[in-house]
């Protein structure tokens, strides 16, 4: 099993995990132990995660393994991770990150990937915008569509096509006023363009 | 406006019924069981209700009951609840492998129909995590003496479940902390 690490912490792009593979040219291999064969998929995931990030003390992947963990809701009881610790196998293309071999090395590392985490899933969070419309009505019709697309009916049945704020993965909340992800903000921002001012309401 | 300890109590009982077992550790351990002072309260950062439940961070039910007794929280850096009652509250489950092991579990006292971590344990659980060598002199002041065999006796009771690094950062502040209690 692979997993591009980069897809969850964007600093880490390029980076593959595979675990119980073999001869790979993956970044990071981790063999897990014999026992976590019972476990799901996920919950195989978040150990080699943390494991890989025991391995090399990296932040970056201590980041990466909370992220996993609360978008996909997985957690396992400390004291697998313990056990886990004990008998897997972790073998990597990269060296350690810190070169500090005291035991205090994996708390500091630890406390610093939780925050960069935290900094990482609050771009999941939505923010309110509020796009302040032309007062030129076919200009405004023309933002409206780009924005939230336009129903288009084919023999009877109604389709909903185009919509920026839907592909950006946000919503209509009342006439121009939507909630979009932080993260897609930046894009949201470029699409509109001059056409129109985009206010963030929340006031953080 | 309740007192602190009336907030702390109401949390507490939310927490039971949603089927968790609370138990209180960290420094508001120490000061209900009388190890410190109550005013030492002023000193402390939070007061910590510790879950032994992974998934904890996931229930929203949590959300929903605190608000319902009409205070406001929110989440720290690990994910885990806040809770604003004039000191904050803070909810803590075990966050990857940085927990309070079961052996130390097992050492709690109730009061006030809470259960809460015994003394000696409370010590050890708050060395997994960080320093305690500042408690030293507020304990002795306090007229508490230390049962420092039973530290050490608690701290190897743990030693199988927790990582060895962890163990040995662990010990040392023990040590640093028994040097100065004594």
């Amino acid at each position: 099993m692979k997993i591009e690490v980069g897809g969850l912490i964007a600093a880490l792009k390029d980076w593959t995990l595979c675990i119980d593979g073999s001869n790979c040219d993956c970044t990071i291999c981790v063999e897990l132990p014999r026992w976590a064969e019972e476990l799901g998929e996920r919950e195989k995931v978040y150990l080699a995660l943390y494991l890989a990030a025991r391995h090399i003390l990296d932040y970056r992947l201590v980041a990466a393994m909370h992220v996993y963990m609360v978008r996909n809701r997985v957690a396992l009881r400390p004291e697998v991770l313990v056990e886990a610790l004990r008998d897997a196998r972790v073998r990597s293309r990269v060296s350690r990150v810190v070169e500090d071999s005291s035991p205090f090395a994996w708390e500091a590392v630890f406390y610093r990937g939780l925050v960069y985490a935290r900094q990482v899933l609050s771009l999941d969070k939505p923010v309110l915008v509020k796009v302040e419309p032309p007062s030129d009505k076919r200009k405004r019709e023309r933002l409206r569509v780009l924005l939230e697309g336009k129903r288009v009916s084919v023999r009877g049945r109604t389709y909903h096509v185009g919509g920026l704020i839907r592909m950006l993965g946000g919503e209509r909340i009342a006439p121009w006023i939507y909630l979009v992800p932080r993260r897609n903000l930046p894009e949201l921002l470029k699409r509109v363009g001059s056409r129109a001012q985009v206010i963030r309401l929340d006031c953080y | 406006m309740y007192s602190l300890d009336r907030i702390i109590e109401s949390i507490y009982l939310e927490l039971e019924r949603l089927g968790y077992s609370p138990v209180i550790i960290g420094t508001y351990a120490l000061i209900i069981q009388g190890w410190l002072p109550p005013s030492y309260i002023y000193e402390t950062k939070d007061v910590d209700i510790y879950i032994d439940e992974p998934m904890i961070i996931f229930d929203d039910r949590i959300v929903e009951r605190v608000f319902a007794l009409g205070l406001s929280m929110g989440r720290t850096e690990s994910g885990g609840f806040y809770i604003d009652a004039g000191k904050p509250i803070e909810i803590i489950y075990p966050i990857h492998d940085f927990f309070v092991p079961k052996n130390l579990l097992k050492h709690v006292v109730k009061i006030k129909g809470m259960r809460v971590l015994e003394g000696h344990a409370a010590l050890i659980a708050k060395a997994l995590g960080s320093n305690i060598e500042y408690l030293a002199h507020a304990i002795k002041a306090n007229g508490v003496k230390v049962d420092v065999r039973r530290l050490y006796i608690l701290l190897r009771s743990i030693s199988g479940e927790i990582d060895p690094s962890k163990y040995i950062v662990a010990r040392r502040r023990v040590r640093i902390f028994v040097k100065k209690a004594l």
